[in-house]
């Protein structure tokens, strides 16, 4: 893993922290929403706006429906920060 | 396990593969509401949406996702700065209701399942049923749905008094279209009459109604007084009204921010209707009422 993906793991635990209050949160790839007991789509939706905040991005709808795991979430947040300067 | 569980339990399987954070509502409408709503919601999805393998149940599902989603996302908007994100009509008509796309693809599938998936619209569809169309003292000859969007409404009228006829307006064609598709499957589309257009340019009627129907159009207008007074003249003295609005609520194309059923209330006995008796059905609970989204209805007489 490069340094740079190693920060933007960090800064989407850090989102994750402050959206589910628990600033002991640990993620990996295969964080799901059954890990999270509080991870329903009304948080889900707060954790995007989050994220499009701290990235300065914009998830399409389809990217925000068919997320399901945290390692989809990387997947995305690389292609969109791809290229740019993080 | 019944026919319509069979189909309700591949229709949530798909919801969680491919809307997985949208489909916790599958599991809670259905622990809430039961067997004859899963007939229900069954019933819609076959007749509107055709066979799995065309491809109609996924892209219903998927349209549902993506109105949860802007409901959620613009509500977070109204969350963070009182108002809604747009306030000209002109603009949601040309960014929503004229966009094929959207509407056929999304909008309409998605509003179409709210009503059965969002515990307070199926409660409200509920309240329609048992607490305005059975209570009617009269079945009623003529009644319009002015703002008809997935005609829902519409065909429960229609089914419900097997004589009636109906008129129904909207501004955009699409919502016509998928009206008159869903009216078609529900064999009652004969007793039903088109108007597409603006209502405030359009010839409303006056005076031929037993019974107005306005279903969560009010907040999607820049002057829901002067609409209320077109719904007001379009029915007969003594004709009822059945209006409802969103309050609280952001979506996309939500402009008129009402921020208690009491100013609705207010509004329709402004321009004449008397107020019978209203109903008011929360989202959900636990955020603060002035961010709550609600939809409050009332039936009123002329």
């Amino acid at each position: 893993m490069t340094t740079e993906e190693v920060e933007v793991r960090n800064r989407v635990e850090k989102v994750f922290r402050e959206v589910f209050e628990d600033a002991e949160l640990v993620m990996s790839e295969k964080t799901t929403a059954a890990d999270i007991p509080t991870w329903d789509s009304l948080t889900h939706i707060s954790l995007i706006l989050a994220l499009e905040e701290e990235f300065g991005i914009e998830f399409t709808s389809l990217e925000v429906t068919s997320m399901s795991c945290v390692g989809d979430l990387f997947v995305l947040l690389e292609e969109k920060l791809d290229g740019r300067v993080r | 396990m019944s026919g319509a569980e069979v189909i309700y339990e591949r229709l949530s399987e798909l919801a969680r593969t491919h809307s997985y954070f949208f489909s916790d509502i599958w599991k809670r409408s259905r622990e809430e509401f039961g067997p004859g709503w899963i007939e229900e919601i069954v019933d819609n999805v076959v007749r509107l949406f055709g066979l799995e393998e065309d491809g109609g149940w996924l892209a219903a599902i998927q349209g549902y996702a993506e109105f949860a989603l802007d409901a959620m996302r613009n509500q977070k908007f109204f969350e963070a700065n009182g108002r809604y994100r747009w306030n000209r009509l002109s603009e949601i008509q040309r960014n929503y209701y004229d966009n094929e796309d959207h509407m056929m693809k999304n909008y309409l599938p998605g509003m179409y399942l709210s009503h059965y998936l969002w515990p307070h619209h199926f409660k409200l569809l509920t309240f329609f049923r048992q607490g305005v169309l059975a209570r009617l003292e009269q079945p009623p000859t003529v009644f319009c749905d002015v703002g008809i969007g997935t005609g829902l409404y519409s065909r429960e009228v229609l089914r419900a008094f097997p004589k009636v006829r109906g008129k129904g307006f909207d501004i955009s064609e699409y919502s016509v279209a998928f009206t008159r598709k869903m009216l078609s499957a529900y064999g009652v589309l004969d007793r039903y009459e088109f108007i597409v257009g603006d209502i405030f340019s359009t010839d409303p009627s006056p005076a031929i109604a037993d019974l107005v129907v306005s279903q969560e159009v009010l907040e999607h207008l820049e002057d829901p007084e002067r609409f209320c007074r077109i719904l007001y003249e379009c029915a007969k003295v003594g004709g009822k009204g059945y209006i409802t609005a969103a309050i609280n609520a952001g979506h996309s194309d939500h402009i008129y921010l009402f921020r208690s059923p009491e100013e609705v209330h207010s509004l329709l006995t402004k321009v004449g209707w008397r107020v019978l008796r209203s109903r008011a059905e929360l989202a959900y609970s636990g955020k603060p009422m002035p961010i709550t989204p609600c939809v409050a209805a009332f039936v009123c007489e002329k």
